[in-house]
């Protein structure tokens, strides 16, 4: 915990971001109030955004599986093997899903992107740079809100995808082009 | 038959609502996005959450017009924070004033959003709601209903340190103003108080 901000001390709520369960757990820990994906925000690409929630749900899947058959020798491994707190495993594994909501972000730039991270589980997303660096911010602000709050209807999202034009989005960085140092996403596990 | 209660899934606590209808009575809960989803319902819930939010979004494809006439038809609607702005005949904020936000104006009371200050003065307190008793009541960003006009009636206050005495569940018919969030504690009281509205 030396390197994050205990947050238990904070009147203002927390949102932190992680790549995976035992990431989230940790900073859930520490008293963040609502997690993100970490994704590689700025580049407008949303693969990585994707693997993180993949990531989570796996081991989430993981969990609820160890405790619908009752293993709660299993959940206990993985909170040591993972330096997760083991009351907050078991607390996931209860519910099926992170105790706090989660959101999509790092690199949603398209009203199809974040439908797409609505349905891999996401709670809401955030959006910065894909609508602030892209050339309709207006419109696309309003197609991507519609897109997440009808993610599930499939006719809304392609009415919403084509409220905007690809060739005003936001340009893409390839993630394999950036320096490791310049990843956002390897700060602070 | 079991009792089927929609909740209003646009945005916001939604799902604290779903849970704590199926966690604490037998009922069928159904997500509520678009008009058609309306159909057989025999209640509805308005969630907390950011009321423009819920406001824009419930005037895609015509849900709000779809809501109105659900109340028409005498149906209950229980609006909780957010919800019960959005039931409001008229909003005001705290701080800004007058505001030009999309409401359903189905009910009789005058609500100030943000009555008690922002986000860091949420609370949590025991309040007393005429006929029901008391309840463990979180105010989170929460409004007041300043005002009720017949045949609304406000029936439960709490007397705030800074802000005085302030409404805070107003009833009107089948129709109920929450501002505090009643899905967040496992209280049953005041779900069983708005699912008594439901006919038989």
């Amino acid at each position: 915990m030396r390197k994050h901000i205990n947050k238990w001390v904070f009147k203002t709520p927390f949102v932190n971001g992680a790549r995976n369960l035992p990431e989230a757990l940790r900073r859930i820990f520490e008293g963040a109030s609502m997690i993100r994906t970490k994704g590689e925000p700025g580049t407008g690409n949303v693969a990585e955004a994707v693997k993180h929630m993949k990531l989570v749900n796996r081991d989430i899947a993981l969990l609820r599986g160890y405790y619908m058959t009752g293993d709660v020798e299993s959940i206990y491994i993985y909170s040591k093997e993972n330096k997760v707190n083991f009351e907050l495993a078991l607390l996931t594994a209860r519910l099926g899903r992170l105790p706090v909501v989660n959101f999509a972000a790092g690199g949603i730039a398209t009203p199809a992107d974040a439908a797409l991270m609505m349905w891999l589980g996401a709670d809401g997303v955030f959006v910065g740079s894909g609508i602030f660096k892209s050339k309709d911010p207006e419109v696309r602000a309003k197609a991507i809100v519609l897109a997440t709050t009808f993610y599930d209807n499939p006719e809304v999202v392609v009415e919403a995808q084509k409220m905007v034009s690809e060739k005003a989005s936001m340009l893409g960085i390839d993630v394999r082009n950036l320096k490791p140092e310049e990843l956002m996403q390897v700060r602070g596990k | 038959m079991k009792v089927r209660v929609g909740v209003l899934a646009l945005q916001g606590d939604f799902l604290e609502h779903v849970q704590a209808l199926r966690e604490l009575f037998n009922l069928d809960v159904v997500l509520v996005k678009c008009s058609s989803h309306l159909r057989d319902l025999d209640a509805l819930i308005i969630p907390g959450g950011e009321s423009t939010t819920i406001g824009r979004l419930i005037k895609f494809k015509g849900l709000d017009e779809g809501i109105t006439d659900f109340v028409k038809g005498g149906m209950p609607v229980m609006g909780t924070c957010a919800g019960a702005i959005l039931l409001a005949s008229k909003v005001v904020d705290r701080v800004v004033g007058e505001v030009n936000q999309p409401i359903l104006k189905l009910m009789n009371i005058t609500v100030i959003r943000n009555i008690f200050g922002r986000q860091k003065d949420s609370f949590i307190t025991k309040v007393y709601v005429e006929g029901i008793g008391d309840v463990n009541a979180v105010f989170i960003r929460a409004p007041g209903i300043i005002d009720a006009r017949d045949p609304a009636k406000i029936i439960s206050y709490l007397n705030h340190p800074v802000v005085g005495r302030v409404g805070i569940v107003a009833v009107q018919g089948p129709l109920l103003a929450v501002t505090f969030h009643p899905e967040v504690t496992s209280e049953r009281k005041l779900y069983e108080y708005f699912l008594s509205m439901v006919k038989n």
